[in-house]
């Protein structure tokens, strides 16, 4: 039993070092060869998990190729154009100008059924308010509305807007972000004089803390134990 | 890049140990049945002795060389060949012929099979 436990650690330890190898992608956003290579590790891992007599290496070993594949096969998609489109695919366009590319439905096998429910699901219910609408390689639906259907944005109505930037989160569960401080050209100092000012007398009492673009420090106070 | 490289060159160097092991396995499999060759001729010839302390021998050589394969083959093939010999070593000492015989071809396919199963040949491949 013992033995079944370390092995699944090991396989564990090595699927997870794999996939933070392979990158930072969601399910939904892989590649088709990506998709595969995910699949193919679970099985992979999970057959010496639970049979102790297949070696180690019999699961290692695949997973490793796995991984070699993959990062190969990005590498190449990343500096050849070509092998890109036979690796990953192109996208498809299936409404251009407004008008459904029939030829293009068929050939990627997509019926109009899904392309309403596509169309739906990103908050356009008629096919009229579309002027492009691409099928990504990886299988997501881009919608692009006609300019008369899309969000009003500042610039239509030439309204002027402030810069803004990402907020630096200065305190996290009670740990001073050292690295954020500095980035904001702040001191320690400061920011003890800042939680002093409502009343906090460390940051270790401090669950959060942020500095916005316009330098206005949000924070909220960790509750106090009974 | 530096990833694609650190990995190619582990990949290479998994590559280059495979083939060492694979000629490791094959030795070793060699070295076991000439062993298993020179008891099976003793025991036809009744030489029950030297039968015995060359069993000894095998498993002793068996310890030695085979105490790696179950890192990289089947544990269940390699438990047979460690019950095939245990019966081995008790027909020998009951001195029965047939039995022996036969318990050591059963041992020569088994260690035999194992070599053959890892070599890069396109039986093994499909």
């Amino acid at each position: 039993m013992t033995l079944t436990i370390i092995r699944t650690i090991i396989l564990f330890t090595v699927v997870v070092v794999s996939l933070r190898f392979m990158g930072k992608r969601q399910i939904g956003q892989l590649q088709p060869y990506e998709l595969v290579i995910i699949i193919m590790l679970s099985e992979l891992a999970a057959i010496p998990m639970q049979n102790i007599g297949i070696p180690l290496f019999s699961g290692l070993l695949p997973i490793l190729t796995l991984l070699v594949a993959e990062v190969t096969l990005s590498y190449i998609a990343l500096k050849s154009v070509r092998a890109r489109a036979l690796i990953c695919g192109t996208p498809v366009v299936l409404i251009e100008s407004g008008k459904i590319v029939e030829k293009e439905m068929q050939r990627s096998r997509y019926n109009i059924n899904d392309l309403l429910e596509e169309l739906r699901a990103k908050n356009f219910p008629s096919i009229s308010d579309v002027e492009f609408a691409i099928l990504e390689t990886s299988g997501h639906l881009s919608v692009i509305p006609k300019s008369q259907k899309r969000p009003l944005a500042p610039q239509d109505l030439n309204l002027p807007t402030q810069y803004e930037g990402l907020p630096l989160a200065l305190v996290i569960d009670g740990r001073v972000m050292d690295k954020n401080l500095q980035k904001a050209q702040l001191s320690p100092g400061w920011l003890k004089s800042e939680l002093d000012k409502f009343g906090i007398k460390s940051a270790k009492d401090v669950l959060f803390a942020s500095l916005d673009t316009e330098g206005k420090l949000y924070y909220q106070a960790k509750e106090k134990k009974l | 890049m530096r990833l694609l490289t650190t990995l190619l060159i582990i990949f290479v160097a998994v590559i280059t140990l495979g083939f060492w092991t694979n000629d490791q396995l094959t030795d070793s499999a060699n070295e076991l049945l000439l062993d298993v060759d020179k008891i099976h001729e003793e025991v036809n010839t009744q030489h029950w002795d030297s039968a015995s302390e060359h069993t000894e021998e095998l498993e002793q050589n068996w310890d030695r060389k085979g105490k790696w394969w179950p890192a990289l083959l089947d544990h269940q093939e390699i438990d047979n060949i460690d019950f095939a010999m245990a019966k081995n070593k008790e027909y020998i000492a009951a001195k029965n012929v047939p039995l022996a015989m036969g318990q050591l071809s059963e041992l020569r396919q088994m260690i035999k099979h194992i070599p053959q199963k890892v070599t890069i040949n396109l039986t093994n491949i499909f």
